[in-house]
């Protein structure tokens, strides 16, 4: 167990933080366009494609190198 | 961290767009429960892989390069969501017949690999391979998957074979009248080559065939024959056979009325 996330629940937790965010304020957020750096870690056994964002700062000649993520979130009627 | 395992490329993209899809249903999930008119959906998402490619039996595999790798390949992923209308103009029909063989099914005969270079010339299927030697094309495809065109046909021919998986009396209607003719649907794969009746018995007798395709016969067998050995023979020595007893289901002798005076 390492603590870190499948890429699904980063991205719908970032994604909530922002609609709760935006939900109620006078000002509304209409699109949202992200770029982040994400540790991913290739799903085994069928399992999920795991993705979070960088624990540290500085990283070791062992670690892999993050993978650039760029995301836009538009918002929709349900 | 320690290294990591390959992983073929297309199970990485079908693992983001997994994670895609689970993301976008969580979103909804939570506004619908927090009575919100609106969501976010994900509209565009890029994603820069730097990884090493290696590529073994037949699969292009990836692993994510670590800091001291600066010669890693580096891919560049563009998701973009697509409407329902758009998936069914642009995905590939890969077996239209749900009772078409997938290639995967000449596993005896063909390795992992080997089926996995029928796919990247778009040979999905027994039926598409079937197709292709009709139509003189088997050279080609081996030349271009390095397959023996004899293993080709060799495969073909097994796959070919006729198989019956099932034999049940066809319910009738309770407005038939008494003499009619029970049927027997005989069900199953390749009961039909090129086209040609085959050649069915029952218990060593010759079996009347009403209808037929390539995944169903119709047999009206006679009283005897409800019971025994079912042969098809598709071809000179194609033959498969299936034992059943369907004798609660033969139809009562009717009993011929004897005329007076007759001896």
């Amino acid at each position: 167990m390492n603590g870190r996330r499948p890429l699904f629940e980063t991205l719908s937790d970032i994604a909530s933080g922002l609609m709760d965010a935006t939900a109620l304020g006078p000002v509304h957020a209409r699109s949202i366009d992200l770029n982040l750096p994400l540790d991913i870690r290739l799903p085994v056994a069928g399992g999920d494609l795991m993705g979070d964002l960088p624990l540290f700062r500085m990283r070791t000649a062992f670690d892999t190198e993050p993978v650039r993520l760029h995301m836009v979130l538009q918002e929709v009627l349900l | 961290m320690t290294m990591e395992a390959a992983l073929p490329l297309e199970n990485f993209i079908q693992a983001v767009q997994s994670q895609l899809d689970k993301a976008q249903t969580a979103m909804a999930v939570k506004a619908r429960n927090l009575n919100l008119p609106m969501t976010f959906a994900i509209k565009d998402i890029n994603l820069d892989l730097r990884a090493h490619v290696e590529f073994s039996q037949g699969e292009i595999r990836i692993r994510p390069a670590t800091a001291n790798e600066p010669d890693a390949s580096v891919f560049h992923l563009v998701f973009t969501a697509i409407t329902r209308p758009m998936i069914e103009e642009n995905a590939v029909a890969f077996t239209d017949d749900p009772d078409d063989q997938a290639i995967d099914e000449l596993e005896d005969d063909l390795t992992d690999e080997e089926r996995r270079k029928l796919e990247w010339v778009g040979v999905r299927t027994v039926r598409k391979l079937r197709e292709m030697d009709k139509e003189g094309s088997s050279r080609v495809v081996g030349r271009v998957t390095n397959l023996p065109v004899s293993r080709l046909r060799r495969a073909l021919e097994r796959a070919s074979a006729p198989l019956v998986n099932q034999v049940v009396p066809v319910s009738t209607a309770p407005d038939d009248p008494p003499d009619f003719r029970k049927i027997l649907r005989v069900r199953g794969r390749n009961l039909v080559r090129d086209g040609v009746l085959p050649r069915v018995s029952i218990a060593g007798q010759p079996a009347s065939i009403v209808k037929s395709s390539e995944h169903e016969l119709l047999i009206a067998p006679d009283a005897n024959q409800w019971a025994g050995i079912l042969q098809v023979e598709t071809a000179p020595e194609v033959v498969t056979s299936m034992s059943f007893d369907l004798t609660p289901h033969a139809p009562v002798p009717i009993p011929v009325p004897v005329m007076e005076g007759a001896t």
